[in-house]
């Protein structure tokens, strides 16, 4: 299948082709091939648009993540390097405010890219203009103009939620942290959950967050 | 049948008395304003009995939880139990916290001053409004219970949306989303179940766990030394946060990981909270650099001369790292 059916499959998915385009779609769905392709990002344009039941079975993810991975084009994700931080952002900041400085640093194992952060972070190798872009809920309507001139807003789109840690830009990014500096990092973002707590931000249930934070792998 | 005048007088009547109702009706009983559910919500989380199940999601994790709160004469009495992973519990009751730990065999507890809890939380909705565009999306159905649902937007790119979903009936949050400007949802609660009884035992808000062969650890007496100061020399100063942040908190922390005492200056904009850390490190090599999430905190770190910068807030990475970048030493401007 060539690249750029399935491109326009994708934006035949999110609603977002031309008549011309939809019905050359449509008809090339009697191929088995793309018909199953369309199922899957029928799926998932669902899932980014949080439009799942809430209880997904883990070999589903499995399922999705090894889908993807044979996807070479359109919306897998792009290739990044894996970094220390992915586990503490994923599990291992601890328990509560103090957790940290108690009880030292915990070894953080590894772990890669999971199926949710693949799915969040998709869009953003989308070309601009197509239709997840143009779809977006919560676009400020001065998103473009507030955002500095140096800091293209694509960049920004590299760091979905449980997206792993990405070194200065044209700087080498590959010598991880200390662990010293891992603990360092972990107890500033404990101490920001506690204040945040004490703020009690309205609606946001105080003390939740440093519960959550607290999951164990 | 003819109909007489009498009766055809009789109709109008009835039809400009409906008529009538009905605009009294839009006057006063209609949709409320999202900002009036807004604060209502704030309201109604403190000073309600709830007891409810509920769903923490961010980024791929989720954990569920129960919470059980309990408003009377003696305070707010609130408890916290993880229901999924290690079952680990905080219990508050008014301003002390005791986080129990069965997986680390470990109670914290914690003082707070209480005055600190309230100045944001009555934050009204039409401050919050200055930097956030509140509407009405609709309405819906949460834990089995009516809701209305409402949107939060920034009204710039260096903050994330909310949206929530407010209990028709009492005003309680029912679910809500911290969403980015992709419409990717970062975090989210969700009650799955919610009670709100007239009465809560105190059996309910005790710990669950049995806690005899916990180690304790009562933070209560505060890690924070008043005592503790920083040269002027060595005082930072955050030049730039985006417009709508003020500063509400600024200390000096004594954290076991760091060498060196850490400054935490606290930002907030009424909903959205970012904290500043610097601290001088002892070896270069033990730097901090770049960005990690987890839901919807962002950080940011980076070395300005021998001092760590890192930003931590639940605010785009683009915000985080534009103000770590304009943190400067407090003495040069």
């Amino acid at each position: 299948m060539t690249d750029e059916k399935l491109l326009k499959l994708s934006s035949y998915v999110d609603g977002a082709c031309t008549e011309i385009e939809r019905r050359a779609v449509e008809n090339s769905l009697n191929d088995p091939e793309m018909r199953a392709c369309w199922a899957r990002y029928h799926l998932m344009g669902q899932a980014m648009r949080a439009e799942l039941p809430p209880y997904l079975d883990r070999q589903f993810g499995d399922r999705l993540r090894q889908a993807l991975g044979a996807e070479p084009t359109v919306l897998s994700p792009a290739r990044r390097r894996e970094h220390w931080t992915r586990p503490l952002a994923g599990a291992a900041i601890a328990a509560t405010v103090a957790a940290v400085a108690v009880f030292g640093v915990r070894n953080m194992g590894t772990s890669t890219v999971s199926p949710g952060a693949a799915i969040a972070t998709s869009p953003a190798t989308l070309p601009a203009g197509s239709s997840l872009v143009a779809q977006q809920p919560f676009a400020p309507a001065a998103a473009l103009v507030e955002a500095p001139a140096h800091e293209p807003l694509r960049a920004v789109g590299a760091y979905g939620p449980g997206d792993a840690f990405w070194g200065e830009p044209g700087r080498e990014a590959g010598g991880a942290p200390m662990p010293s500096a891992r603990s360092r990092l972990n107890s500033y973002i404990v101490n920001y959950s506690e204040q945040r707590a004490m703020m009690g931000s309205p609606g946001v249930l105080p003390y939740v967050k440093v519960v959550g934070y607290g999951t164990d792998q | 049948m003819a109909v007489t005048a009498k009766s055809r007088g009789r109709v109008w009547l009835w039809l400009v008395a409906l008529l009538a109702a009905g605009h009294a009706q839009a006057g006063t009983g209609g949709d409320p304003t999202p900002e009036s559910l807004f604060e209502s919500m704030a309201r109604a989380t403190r000073e309600l009995n709830y007891d409810g199940v509920f769903v923490y999601s961010r980024g791929v994790d989720a954990d569920s939880m129960r919470v059980i709160h309990r408003a009377d004469e003696n305070g707010e009495q609130e408890r916290i139990v993880s229901l999924s992973g290690s079952p680990r519990e905080v219990i508050r009751s008014n301003d002390t916290v005791k986080c129990y730990l069965p997986d680390r065999r470990a109670v914290m507890i914690e003082k707070r001053a209480m005055r600190k809890f309230l100045p944001s939380f009555r934050q009204p909705a039409s401050e919050i409004a200055v930097n956030y565009q509140f509407e009405l999306i609709g309405r819906d159905r949460v834990a089995g219970r009516r809701a209305w649902v409402i949107g939060v937007l920034p009204r710039s790119a260096f903050r994330y949306g909310y949206r929530f979903w407010i209990d028709a009936e009492n005003r309680l949050l029912l679910r809500s989303e911290v969403v980015n400007s992709r419409g990717t949802i970062l975090e989210q609660i969700l009650f799955t179940q919610l009670t709100l009884p007239a009465t809560i035992a105190d059996d309910l808000l005790r710990p669950a766990v049995n806690s005899d062969n916990f180690t304790t650890f009562d933070k209560s007496r505060s890690e924070e030394s008043p005592s503790l100061e920083l040269p002027v020399a060595q005082k930072w100063l955050v030049q730039w946060v985006p417009e709508g942040f003020s500063q509400r908190e600024y200390k000096i922390q004594r954290l076991s990981a760091s060498d060196s005492p850490v400054e935490h200056i606290v930002f907030s904009d009424g909903l959205a909270t970012i904290s500043v850390f610097v601290e001088k490190l002892k070896d270069k090599a033990d730097s901090l650099e770049g960005f990690t999430a987890v839901g919807a905190v962002n950080t940011y770190s980076r070395l300005n001369d021998n001092y760590q910068v890192t930003v931590v807030g639940e605010v785009p990475p683009l915000t985080v790292r534009q103000i770590a970048g304009s943190v400067v030493l407090a003495n040069r401007h």
